[in-house]
């Protein structure tokens, strides 16, 4: 399932979402002028970068978290 | 030889700050407020804005407000949390200046609920135990803190590098001279000159619960190699209790139950606490060993705790939370249904020594915030932050964050020009980028992965004794054996690698100082040796790296000199 999804169409290119992913999954691509979501597996889904978006174009989906057994 | 500046980015500073959440731009600002001469850069792996913890926490700071005694807030800590091992002398300093400072944060900018009158709009909150006697305030501070404080210093002059990873300090003879690190983007080399480095990037969380992700301990390996001590390593160990499903938090601590259905947290705390103690997690592995897990945790069977906090008037933190609370309606159960719940390692290891200024006992270094929290020995034999009442984390980071960057200020106001050797800095960026020079080998995951399987586990972490110590040293060996084996593609692998080599000095110092502890006391357990010894441990662990070796010693604690004695 596709974890970060960016609506390109309804994006206004403020980068926003780049700046507030804390965990480098959102880069800039400067090819095309458009966010990507570069390192989807690292997602942490803190919805920082939804919060923040000004045109609210993006939807993260929730991972499963993933745990060493503690017992 | 080749000159430095054929080496990658040159950049020369007075102040340098190593990571730019609370505590970093909090010194920023103060070492601007010091000497506006002073010239003052912060860089940060991420986004100065949006990085660190104080984004995405309670939102809250401890503040004595008129009535509440400082002597008696030190006392219930030194007696009943940091049991005896605190600097009694820094811990009442801070919690006597702590309603100043949000008050200062306030007059920076920042949103801090206020009455009427302009007086901070502070509570008493049971926080998660309705029976624990809260006796002192809380302060909010909501969670967009970093922006105005961001606007503030770079309004002063504080220059701002973002995507910058640190990953060695440079040395002069015995002097901390700059770092070296490398843009995440574009995998460009960075030496940063500084005559003075403050250290604001975090304790070692071991990416092991998701919205801590970013604290690897990058500040506190940098350290460590450089030769900085290293104090009360023993206590990074906070097991929380969390949602199997989300990872999300499990408020309150005394409505846990067994499969059978029997409250268990009644059983296994021992006394009312304001954070959950190691008695409870260890009665939780009990319960599951013996049969009667899964554990639940039921909301419905107790007040809510956290209306009172629901109610301040913190629109940022609402708009966060409320984020997560409508994708758990969407995508899973709703916060208020029964559900599954385990223990996870917060870790939490903060250990850089410091002093009352936050100075290391390197010359030119600092290390404020999540960093030392440990290491200054403030909260004594239990993990910080929260160090068993949570919201000191905002309060200690705020506050180091001003003692230590007006004393690194007044410090470059002094110091001589660095001199870095051009050998040194050809030697570290080799280091830096051997990963890059390899298609396959060792993953940074199957690294963290591998450490995480001994930090992880309550056996190792928290019901520890000599055998189970060394066996989780012998495994954490094996994995930094294979360290030199680390593989990146591009910059953002890289910073990974460098961020498992330093979860994997972080272990390795947990473990090392907690088999040479033996007692128990505080977050520290061993089965071997089940109670406190106050006549032989009233002491510190240190740590340094002597000719590539980590040596642990002691250091009696001055507790003559302090208030409150066993």
């Amino acid at each position: 399932m596709e974890r970060v999804k960016i609506d390109l169409d309804a994006c206004n290119k403020c980068k926003i979402c780049v700046d507030a992913c804390f965990v480098d999954v959102i880069r800039w691509d400067e090819k095309q002028g458009v966010p990507v979501a570069a390192y989807p597996e690292d997602c942490v889904w803190c919805y920082a970068c939804e919060i923040a978006c000004p045109v609210q174009c993006i939807e993260v989906v929730p991972g499963t978290p993933r745990f060493v057994e503690p017992y | 030889m080749a000159k430095i500046e054929d080496l990658g980015e040159v950049i020369s500073t007075d102040v340098l700050i190593v990571g730019g959440g609370i505590s970093g731009l909090v010194a920023a600002v103060k070492a601007k407020e010091e000497s506006s001469k002073v010239e003052v850069l912060l860089v940060d792996k991420q986004t100065i804005g949006w990085s660190g913890k104080a984004p995405k926490g309670g939102g809250f700071t401890l503040v004595l407000t008129e009535g509440e005694d400082a002597d008696d807030f030190v006392e219930y800590h030194v007696r009943n949390i940091g049991y005896y091992l605190n600097d009694q002398e820094l811990l009442y300093s801070w919690v006597t200046q702590m309603y100043a400072a949000v008050e200062q944060l306030s007059a920076w900018g920042v949103r801090v609920p206020k009455n009427a009158d302009g007086k901070l709009n502070t509570m008493k909150c049971p926080l998660f135990d309705p029976r624990f006697k809260y006796k002192w305030s809380i302060a909010g501070i909501d969670l967009d803190v970093l922006f105005p404080l961001r606007a503030r210093a770079r309004k002063t002059g504080v220059k701002t590098l973002n995507k910058i990873q640190v990953v060695e300090l440079l040395k002069q003879d015995d002097r901390i001279v700059g770092t070296v690190g490398f843009n995440l983007i574009d995998g460009r080399f960075y030496i940063i000159k500084a005559k003075a480095t403050i250290l604001a990037n975090g304790s070692c969380n071991y990416k092991a619960k998701r919205m801590w992700h970013s604290g690897c301990g990058d500040g506190i390996g940098a350290a460590y190699r450089a030769g900085a001590e290293i104090r009360n390593a023993e206590f990074g160990n906070f097991f929380d209790v969390h949602r199997k499903d989300n990872d999300g938090p499990a408020f309150d601590y005394t409505a846990l139950y067994n499969a059978l259905g029997e409250n268990i947290s009644l059983r296994y705390i021992p006394v009312p606490r304001s954070d959950i103690p190691s008695e409870l997690v260890l009665g939780m592995e009990k319960e599951v060993k013996e049969g009667r897990g899964p554990i639940y945790f039921d909301p419905s069977a107790v007040p809510d705790l956290f209306k009172p906090l629901s109610d301040w008037p913190r629109p940022n933190f609402h708009n966060f939370f409320g984020r997560t609370i409508s994708k758990e309606l969407k995508y899973g159960a709703p916060p208020s249904a029964r559900v599954e719940v385990s223990v996870a390692l917060n870790a939490e290891l903060s250990p850089i020594r410091v002093d009352h200024e936050m100075k290391t006992s390197l010359a030119g270094l600092w290390a404020i915030g999540d960093t030392s929290q440990m290491g200054s020995a403030i909260v004594g034999a239990v993990y910080s932050p929260p160090a068993m009442i949570r919201g000191i984390g905002l309060g200690l980071a705020t506050r180091s964050g001003m003692w230590g960057g007006s004393s690194a200020a007044r410090f470059a106001s002094q110091a001589s020009a660095p001199k870095v050797s051009e050998g040194e800095v050809k030697r570290l960026k080799e280091v830096i980028f051997a990963p890059m020079g390899r298609t396959k080998g060792f993953s940074a995951e199957e690294t963290i992965y591998g450490i995480q399987d001994v930090m992880c586990r309550v056996q190792y972490n928290l019901r520890r004794s000599k055998e189970r110590l060394e066996e989780g040293l012998s495994k954490i060996e094996k994995v930094q054996q294979r360290l030199p084996e680390l593989w990146a593609k591009d910059g953002h692998g890289l910073g990974k690698c460098h961020e498992a080599r330093n979860i994997a000095v972080c272990g390795e110092m947990t473990l090392r100082a907690a088999l040479t502890r033996t007692e128990s006391r505080g977050t520290h357990f061993r089965e071997d040796y089940p109670n406190r010894d106050d006549k032989n441990w009233l002491k510190w662990t240190i740590i340094r790296e002597k000719s590539g070796k980590m040596v642990v010693s002691t250091e009696p604690v001055p507790i003559e000199k302090y208030k409150f004695k066993p």
